[in-house]
């Protein structure tokens, strides 16, 4: 009998990573440069045991040749791998065909994996419901299974000759078993169903997501978006099959962004929302059959010149997309600009705009209740 | 006195089972791992003729052996052999990180391991299937070089060569006390153990230095202790726990760090009796292929090498053979390692700040030795122990660098687990305690 004892203790590892990614997610999830490569890294290893450590690095250590793989690697004690440290250094270490491989690594964690954490996180921290997910067979779902009511209906040759199909097959019937019956079940056979077109749903998601850049973005606030956005994807992912995401920064100007830079951002310029708006529902095209949400984060002190400019593409937008969601950010109860003014107002009236304010998690809580029952009507 | 279940498990064979555990029932959908009984697949037969030659010129030099049983093994299972140390040592988290790494390093193919050798009696050396011809024939001679180190330096002739078989029982019986006590108080004290095994030395014969060292301190002292604390005593759990899996966890790491302490004569000796010994096996063409191979090892393989082949061209076989049998790094860098033969290695002292590099040979020997005295790592010493209270003191005692102050703590937490009484650690103005109320750090 053989026991892997390599897989169970990688098992046991891993759970002890997900343990202390899960106690450090608030940490982790506040660096304005979250991602890099499509990892979200820490500089703390959790592989190391808790040995003692000098408090400095030795100023002079073991060198050897020029810096050619294989011969040198950075030296012990936690540093990033490859962060300007001489390739010269001499490790005593090694077996054939190899470096050193016992020094303790960073922690690296794939984005995707990072974020299933986080959401297990928050899910559990907020104590909101885990939800079932979406059929996966198919892009189109039926509510209810239809009723074979009649015999004229339009669709393909087949179809259309249907009469006769069913002629031939109660003849056969009748022939081979002596029973009037048809030797099909028309409950389950595709042949003899269709959908009826205004009841179809998509199961596929444009989301767009678009965050201000304007200095405001920072530290306590980015944290709550990012938790946010993360428990919107739980449930996003759960109801579509398809999701797909785009992310646009905007300041003065509006760009769109890979999901890497959404979530590394500097925050710097002036606040132009229409810039924003605009870039979003450029988006949109190419994407008719899909459920379109645009998800807007922003503290809402656009600029006095763009007001009317933000007003004009706010009414765009609203007709294009199926669903608004406002998160305005706004830790601190600051005064209400004109721009936020003008979305309260548009919340009573327009079916397919949210707004929130972002102050804490508690009210992150409220707002994706809220977002998430309008998603769902 | 010990509880019956628990004698029994020490008292195991290889072929006893301590009961149906989580591991057990996940074996049955795990896909094998080296085992230690040869298969068709794994037996290297169609090298015997090889082997036999290579086998037939090593004794020719004056080399002998253990029996050999080499095999063939995955990528996956020699990570699994490197991380652990031992293919059938007990399993850990801490294990699980290395192993993790090393496989992803491997699948991304940033290296890959040719071979790896036990120091066990038979030696067991498992050869990468998926190494070509050449890269076998390389590392076959170079399991030799290893094998008669092994069996002939007198540090090694000291070593417990029946490991294999006490990591398995050590396994088995650290798996029953998970079962016994909860797997996890038992995996958070081996990671206290593992955590203060940095002060193991398997060089160290006298009693009382031996005592200064934390490692060997507690592993007497829980001894002590467990021998005393009566079964209905409430801290008797804890005691017996750390004492036994204590003691364990000692003997694997003197064993291994046997290993660390001779690794460059080792490697150096495996390296050059590769190198003497494919000189009279290779044909021209593989001897060029080869050449490059070597070119590329590991600084300790060529710090080695260059040492041995240097005492070689003064002393011969006899010199050579004699340094092998009686030396260990430390005293191999210290009498061998030249001014000419450092900067032949150019081997320096870096001044990381400036980028200067210092030749002198002194300097880069005594940082060698210290390396290889300390690992890199901060040494504390038990300097008090109060029987009465069972106060102990630890002492850093290195004036020049300080300790990193939360390590300090998360490190006297771990020892704290293995020794529930006072403890205190001086570095230099800064006391580091620990007791029943938690932790504190004064300064002088």
């Amino acid at each position: 009998m053989y026991l892997d004892r390599g897989k169970l203790a990688q098992i046991e590892h891993d759970r002890k990573l997900r343990e202390y990614l899960k106690k450090n997610l608030n940490v982790l999830v506040q660096r304005q440069k979250l991602v890099k490569d499509g990892k979200v890294k820490t500089n703390i290893s959790v592989l190391d045991l808790p040995t003692l450590k000098y408090g400095k690095p030795e100023k002079e250590v073991l060198g050897s040749g020029s810096g050619q793989s294989g011969k040198g690697k950075q030296g012990k004690g936690g540093k990033d791998q490859g962060d300007g440290e001489p390739q010269q250094i001499l490790d005593l270490s090694g077996t054939l065909g190899s470096d050193d491989h016992s020094e303790s690594q960073l922690v690296e964690l794939d984005f995707d994996e990072f974020v299933r954490l986080a959401q297990e996180q928050l899910i559990e921290e907020l104590n909101l419901p885990p939800i079932g997910r979406a059929q996966i067979t198919g892009d189109v779902e039926r509510e209810e299974e239809q009723d074979l009511m009649d015999l004229d209906r339009p669709g393909s040759q087949a179809d259309l000759n249907l009469e006769l199909t069913m002629l031939e097959s109660l003849g056969r019937s009748i022939r081979e078993t002596g029973r009037p019956d048809y030797d099909v079940d028309l409950r389950h056979d595709g042949w003899y169903n269709t959908e009826l077109p205004e009841e179809e749903r998509t199961t596929r998601a444009l989301e767009v997501y678009l965050l201000d850049i304007s200095g405001s973005v920072s530290g306590h606030n980015i944290a709550l978006i990012r938790k946010f956005i993360f428990i919107l994807w739980y449930y996003l992912e759960h109801k579509y099959t398809t999701n797909v995401r785009k992310f646009v920064v905007f300041q003065d100007e509006a760009e769109e962004v890979q999901r890497d830079e959404f979530f590394s951002i500097e925050s710097k310029g002036g606040t132009h929302i229409s810039a924003g708006l605009g870039r979003a529902k450029a988006i949109l095209e190419g994407h008719a059959q899909y459920d379109r949400y645009l998800f807007f984060f922003s503290d809402g002190d656009n600029s006095s010149s763009d007001d009317d400019a933000a007003r004009k593409e706010l009414d765009e937008v609203l007709e294009k997309f199926d669903l608004v969601c406002y998160g305005r950010i706004n830790p601190c109860d600051s005064p209400v600009s004109p721009f936020n003014k003008l979305v309260r107002e548009k919340v009573a009236s327009v079916k397919n705009l949210a707004f929130s304010d972002i102050k804490d998690l508690e009210n992150v809580k409220q707002t994706i209740q809220g977002f998430l029952n309008l998603i769902s009507k | 006195m010990e509880p019956a279940e628990l004698r029994d498990a020490t008292n195991m064979t290889a072929a006893d089972n301590a009961g149906p555990t989580l591991e057990d029932e996940l074996d049955a959908t795990l896909p094998p791992g080296p085992s230690m009984a040869p298969t068709e697949e794994t037996r290297l037969s169609e090298y015997s003729r090889e082997i036999e030659q290579l086998t037939h010129v090593a004794e020719g030099f004056g080399l002998s052996f253990h029996p050999i049983s080499f095999r063939r093994a995955s990528r996956d299972n020699l990570s699994l052999v490197a991380s652990f140390g031992l293919p059938n040592r007990f399993s850990h988290w801490y294990f699980g990180g290395i192993y993790k790494n090393l496989k992803i390093q491997q699948d991304e193919q940033l290296f890959s391991i040719l071979e790896l050798v036990l120091n066990t009696n038979p030696v067991y050396a498992f050869l990468l299937d998926t190494n070509t011809h050449l890269e076998n024939l390389v590392v076959i001679a170079h399991v030799l070089g290893h094998v008669d180190f092994f069996k002939n330096n007198c540090w090694y002739t000291r070593s417990d060569q029946n490991m294999l078989n006490k990591c398995e029982l050590h396994s088995r019986t650290l798996r029953h006390l998970g079962d016994k006590f909860g797997k996890e108080k038992v995996d958070a004290v081996i990671a206290a153990a593992l955590t203060v095994c940095g002060s193991v030395n398997s060089f160290e014969q006298n009693p009382h230095f031996k005592r200064e060292r934390l490692l060997y301190f507690l592993n007497e002292q829980l001894d002590k202790r467990a021998r005393k604390v009566r079964r209905s005593d409430p801290a008797w759990t804890d005691t017996y726990l750390a004492s036994r899996i204590l003691g364990m966890i000692c003997e694997e790491t003197e064993y291994f760090d046997l290993i660390g302490r001779t690794q460059i004569i080792n490697e150096g000796w495996a390296s050059f009796i590769e190198f003497k010994v494919l000189e009279k096996f290779l044909d021209p063409s593989q001897w060029l292929a080869f050449s490059l191979l070597f070119s590329k090892r590991p600084p300790p393989y060529l710090i080695g090498f260059t040492l041995f082949d240097s005492i070689f061209k003064q002393r011969g076989w006899d010199g050579v053979l004699q340094v092998r049998r009686s030396y260990e790094d430390i005293a191999f860098v210290d009498q061998f390692l030249t001014q000419e033969l450092s900067r032949r290695l150019d081997l320096f002292m870096l001044d990381k700040e400036s980028g200067e590099k210092d030749y002198d040979a002194r300097k880069v020997k005594e940082r060698i030795i210290e390396e290889k005295l300390f690992k890199g790592e901060p040494q504390v010493r038990v300097t008090d122990f109060n029987p009465d209270t069972l106060a102990v003191t630890l002492k850093h005692s290195d004036e020049e660098r300080t300790l990193d102050k939360k390590r300090c703590e998360l490190f006297l937490k771990e020892v704290h687990l293995l020794w529930p009484n006072e403890i205190t650690l001086l570095d230099n103005e800064n006391i580091y305690r620990i007791n029943q109320r938690g932790f504190s750090l004064e300064r002088k």
